[in-house]
Parts: structure tokens; sequence; C-alpha cells
């Protein structure tokens, strides 16, 4: 998913200019000399020269200011990167009431059926990667796992 | 010698050589699958390794990147799609030789010069790194500082593409090195109020992000082929072995040397160790026009390299802690966490650490070859393995070892941002790997300079007062200014065409007037 030199560029602009005007509440040190805020300030004033860059750069090949370009990328790849990633979402916020063991055989089976793994692969695939990390983490290398309301 | 001995000790233990033998075959497995790196399997190692005593941790992770590395080649030959991109600069050339019915020979001479390339490696770190050690034993803040911006200009510098584009990546990873408590106030920068940012962006879930789920998104977001995989011939795959490496005695050697250099380099790695070897070979070959059709010759040069370039990542990163490439960049994070300051006392305080990397590397690079052996018979049956049963696997691990560094839900939402940043900068050709030494460096870069600057007062002249951080500093000033010099004679030569233009073109016009 690529978009335009300029419209980068002037995300950068935009985010040094917020980091700038926060880093104005970081104190200073005794004698007046900067402190906290002199390496964000610096990297903010890079961002800036960067920016400016490719704003610079875009113009040149006379990009489209918001040129959203989907490469390769279809529809149904785009569904899944979405799937992935509320996957992960579902992760940081169910993982813990519902516990690793169900929690990891039902989101790699649906997961799995979504992109279309046959039945049997996806049931045997998700007890075996679940098995393993189970093994792995709870039982070789003794790190609790998210445990759930149950225990497990 | 009495050092070797102990680490041999170390090593040779069941336990170890289990670990090494597990992570071996990991780091074939990765390294065949296409889109899945050597990076991405050392970000997936790392959560497992953490909770391992740091000898056995390392021997996996040198066991796994010299395994993955050559595993690279094994789709190159089979269906001409690099497994890593240590591969890339020689699929062609393979898959023509393949083509030919000699697919056995190719990958006979890929797994053997991979091995001699890693130990050229290997050899050239083990002597390489305690000389380097003795100057670093002289090093202060001072020598730090200018060493931090040298690894960071040179990652910038050796990027493909766009040196803006690197340097914003660099700046992106600095950047994120800046939110947590700040060294000379203790004041929290950038937290917003949330506990967990106090000791910043937690390294681990971090790099898993960048190099394992923003791989996930790129994997299903295409169509998963099947490939068109023919079988290896692998019983006389060793025939004629020897009268090549004899033939091609000096380009091993020379591309040894280039690989492991270029290793050297922070931010350059096994994949542009390749490339450049490659393309030396070919223009020092006696067969240029060969190449391209299905010539050995580039195949041993670039095979040596991308292995040997492995060694020579880890000369930088364990005398001075600045990455030689990404691998080692998340070593060098991992290392930091677990209270292990990579550096010249390393070699004073916990030599084994030290020496236990040397055997590995040694061992790992013996045992490469009847464990390649072994991988390219299964070569086949490995990209059978559909990617989409892989993805929801690797996934699942990547939020588990995210999780269960600080058993917090929070680093698997740190994972979650990184990873949809990485995919980002990638789909808009904005390298990942300066990101990468800036995250590993940008706190070293400003603890050192603030300190020197509240011990100096302010005096920005004693960075060049000590002989040695002198040099470091102008070695530092000409890197910046060479870009600005390009920039420069290439508007010079714009100038001087457009004048000669003019000049050709002016006779005419006094014509028309």
């Amino acid at each position: 998913m690529r978009v335009s030199n300029t419209a980068i560029g002037l995300f950068l602009i935009l985010f040094a200019a917020v980091v700038l005007w926060h880093v104005q509440s970081f104190p200073s040190l005794d004698n007046g000399y900067p402190g906290p805020a002199l390496f964000p300030s610096v990297l903010a004033v890079l961002f800036i020269f960067c920016g400016i860059g490719l704003v610079i750069q875009g113009f040149r090949q006379r990009e489209k200011l918001l040129k959203f370009d989907t490469g390769t990328l279809t529809l149904s790849g785009l569904l899944n990167m979405l799937f992935v990633l509320g996957t992960i979402v579902c992760y940081i916020f169910l993982a813990e009431t519902i516990g690793f063991l169900i929690f990891s055989f039902a989101v790699l089976l649906i997961l799995m059926k979504w992109l279309k793994v046959k039945t049997i692969s996806s049931i045997v695939m998700s007890t075996g990667v679940t098995l393993i990390i189970y093994l792995l983490f709870a039982k070789v290398l003794l790190v609790p796992l998210p445990w759930g309301l149950w225990g497990w | 010698m009495e050092n070797i001995l102990t680490a041999a000790a170390l090593i040779f233990q069941p336990y170890v050589l289990m670990i090494i033998a597990i992570s071996a075959l990991y780091g074939l497995f990765v390294g065949a699958i296409p889109g899945l790196t050597a990076t991405m399997a050392t970000a997936l190692l790392v959560p497992v390794t953490f909770f391992m005593d740091p000898v056995p941790a390392l021997a996996a992770i040198v066991t796994m990147e010299a395994m993955a590395i050559f595993a690279g080649d094994i789709p190159g030959a089979l269906v001409r799609i690099p497994g890593t991109p240590s591969s890339a600069a020689y699929v062609d050339e393979s898959y023509a030789l393949t083509q030919k019915g000699q697919a056995g020979f190719v990958l006979g001479v890929d797994v053997t010069v991979a091995a001699i390339g890693g130990l050229i490696g290997a050899i050239i770190l083990i002597l390489l790194a305690p000389m380097l050690a003795e100057v670093a034993m002289q090093f202060t803040s001072f020598e730090y500082f200018w060493l931090a911006c040298i690894g960071l200009s040179c990652s910038v510098l050796v990027t493909k593409g766009s040196l803006l584009k690197g340097l914003i990546s660099l700046l992106i990873g600095l950047a994120m090195t800046q939110v947590g408590v700040d060294i000379t106030l203790g004041y929290p920068r950038f937290t917003f109020g949330v506990t967990e940012f106090l000791n910043g962006f937690t390294f681990i879930p971090a790099m898993i992000g960048m190099f394992g789920v923003s791989e996930v998104m790129r994997n299903v977001s295409s169509e998963d082929c099947a490939y068109d995989v023919t079988g290896v011939q692998t019983r006389k795959m060793f025939s004629g072995i020897f009268k090549t490496l004899k033939r091609y005695k000096l380009n091993i050697a020379r591309s040894g040397l280039i690989g492991t250099f270029v290793g050297i380099l922070p931010g350059a790695g096994a994949d542009i160790g390749a490339w450049i070897a490659y393309a030396v070979s070919k223009k020092f070959s006696k067969e240029p026009g060969k190449y391209g059709t299905g010539h050995i010759e580039g195949i041993v040069d670039a095979g040596t390299a991308n292995n040997a370039a492995l060694g020579g990542a880890w000369v930088p990163a364990l005398v001075f802690g600045i990455p030689g490439d990404s691998i080692t960049a998340i070593v060098i994070g991992v290392l930091f966490m677990k209270g292990l300051r990579p550096g010249p006392m390393i070699f004073q305080q916990t030599p084994e650490i030290l020496y236990a990397v040397y055997v590995t590397f040694i061992l790992a690079n013996l045992i490469l070859i009847p464990f390649g052996v072994m991988a390219i018979k299964a070569g086949s049956q490995m990209l059978r393995v559909p990617r989409n049963m892989l993805m929801p696997a690797i996934l699942m691990f990547c939020m588990v070892g995210s999780f269960a560094i600080n058993n917090t839900v929070f680093d698997v939402g740190v994972m979650l941002v990184c990873g949809i940043m990485a995919y980002f900068m990638e789909a808009n050709d904005i390298p990942v790997a300066p990101a990468i030494l800036g995250i590993v460096l940008g706190r070293l870069l400003e603890d050192s300079f603030m300190v020197c600057m509240i011990k100096s007062d302010w005096d920005l002249t004693v960075f060049f007062q000590r002989p040695v951080s002198a040099v470091l500093g102008v070695i530092t000033v000409i890197l910046w200014s060479g870009p600005f010099i390009a920039v420069f004679r290439k508007w010079r030569r714009d100038v001087k065409d457009a004048d000669a233009e003019n000049k050709t073109c002016r006779p005419n016009i006094d014509d028309v007037t």
C-alpha cells in the first residue's frame, strides 16, 4: 500500500511540529542548558528537513498529493491482513479472560479456515501448534501464559 | 586456550548440543521457506532464548543464522525464489543450472561454500575481535559517541535506494528510543502517563512486530501460490565438487574476505555481501559472458560471501556493541535487556560468552554440511507446506512471545503498532534495517553525548580533544559530507551540461536574429 512521498513528507513535518511543541514543556538543566528536550528537538528538526526533502521529491515527480496505490494488494488480501490485525487486537482484549489454550486453538482454527486451509489440516495444526507453544513456554521455559478465568 | 576449553566444555553438553540441533533444524526450515527471513527467525527465537542462559541462547542464534542463510539457496535453486534476501543475488544463476538438470550439483556447491565461507568469517572474527578489543579498552564516552555516529551513518549509507528514506528510517528508530525516562533529569518523556512506557518501548515485542507481524501481513496479503517443485538428485551431489572448489579457490578466499568485511560494516549484512561478491566475481572473471546463463563461478562467490558476512557482523557487535547487521542488532538489544553490555569489558568479565560464540560458529559451520544435505533432500517437501497454514502459527507465536517477556498484553500492543509501522515503511520503500540500528544505538548515542556535555560543561570541542576521538570524529564528518559532495558534484555536472547545451544552441539563435 503506497502513499505519495509528498503525503509522507507532510506527515513527518506535522509530526515533528507536534514534537517540537510538546518538548517546550520539558524542564531544562539547572544552568539553563538544554536537557531532556535536546535530542527530541534535534530529531524533530531532522524530521522536518527529511519531510521537506520528500515533499520536493514528490513535486518533482509530479505526484498526486493523495496517491493511494494499493499496488498488487487485492480486496481479499486486504481482508486477510485486517483479519490478522483483528486477531492481535482480540489477543490483547480476550486472551487474559479466555485463557491461552482455548483462545489459541479457537483463533488458529478460525484464522486457518479464513485462509482456506482444509478443515482436517486446520484442526490438526491448531491443536499441534497450541500444544507445542504450551509445552515450550509453560513446561520447558516455565514462562506464564495468559491463564484466563478457568486457569487454562 | 584455557578459555576455549572452558567454552567448549560449556557447548559440548547434551542440553546445549540439543538446543544447537533444534535451532539448526529451525534455521534450515525458516531459511528454505520463501517469505520467512533469517532476521524474522531471530526475532521469533528471541522470546525463547530470553529465558535461557547466555551460552545456549547465543549458540542457538549463531547456529540458526548460519543454517538459515544457506537454506535460502534451496528455494532459489528449486523454484527461482530466494528463501532469504541473502540468496537473491544468484537465484537466476542457480535456477538456470537447475533447468540444465544440475540442481543437485548447485546445492552441493552451495552448502560446501557456505560452510567454508562461514568458517572464514568465524576465523576472522576470532582473530580480529581480541585485537580490536585491546584498542576499545581505551575508549571513553567520547569515542562511544562517535562510534555510535559512525555505525548509524553507515547503516544509512549502505541502504539500497533512496538515502533520504534510509535517513527517515534511522530517525524513526532514534525517535522510538526517546520514549521513557531521560538520563539527565530522569524526566519521563513522551510517556503520556502510561507507566509501561517509563522504561521505553519494550525491545523484543518491537522486534517481533517489525519482523514477524509485518512479514505475516505481507504474506497473507498476497495469493498463496503452489510452487512447481522439481525433485533434486542428491545421490551424486558432491561429485565434481572438489574440482570446482580447486578451480575457484581464489574466488572463495576473495569472497570470504569481502563477505566478512561487508559484515563488519554496521547495517550491511549477508545480502549486501552477496551482491558485492557477485559483482566483483563477474568483473574479474575470465568468462564474464557466461554469467546469468547458469555459470557456477558467481554462485561460488556469492554463496561464500553471504555466510562469511555472518561472522563479520559479530566483530563490531562483540567489540563495540555496534551491530553489524539486523540479526546482531537484535542480539545486542537482548543482551542489554539481560544486563550484559557488549563491548571490550565482556572480553575481561565474561570471556566464556565470547568463546562460546567462537566455538559455536566453528561447530555450526561444520555441521552445516550434514544438516544442509538433509535439508536439500527435504527441500521439495518443505516448499509444499502451504503458507496459509504457517502464517497463523507464526502469528500465534509472535503474540505469545511478546506477551511472555513481561507478562503483559501492553507489549502485544507494542508489537501490533510496530508491525503495522514496519509494513507501511516497507510498502513505501523505507528500509527497516536503519531503524533497528537506531533503536539499539539511540540510547547509547544520547546518553554518551549528554554525559560528555555535562562533564565538559557544554564545550563541544572536547569531542575532538582526545586523539582517537578526533580521528573517529573526522571519519564521521567525512561520512556525513559524502552524500552532500555527491549531490554538489552532480549539480555542477548538470550546470556544466546545461552550459554546454546553451553554447551549442546559441549559434542557432544568432542565426535567427
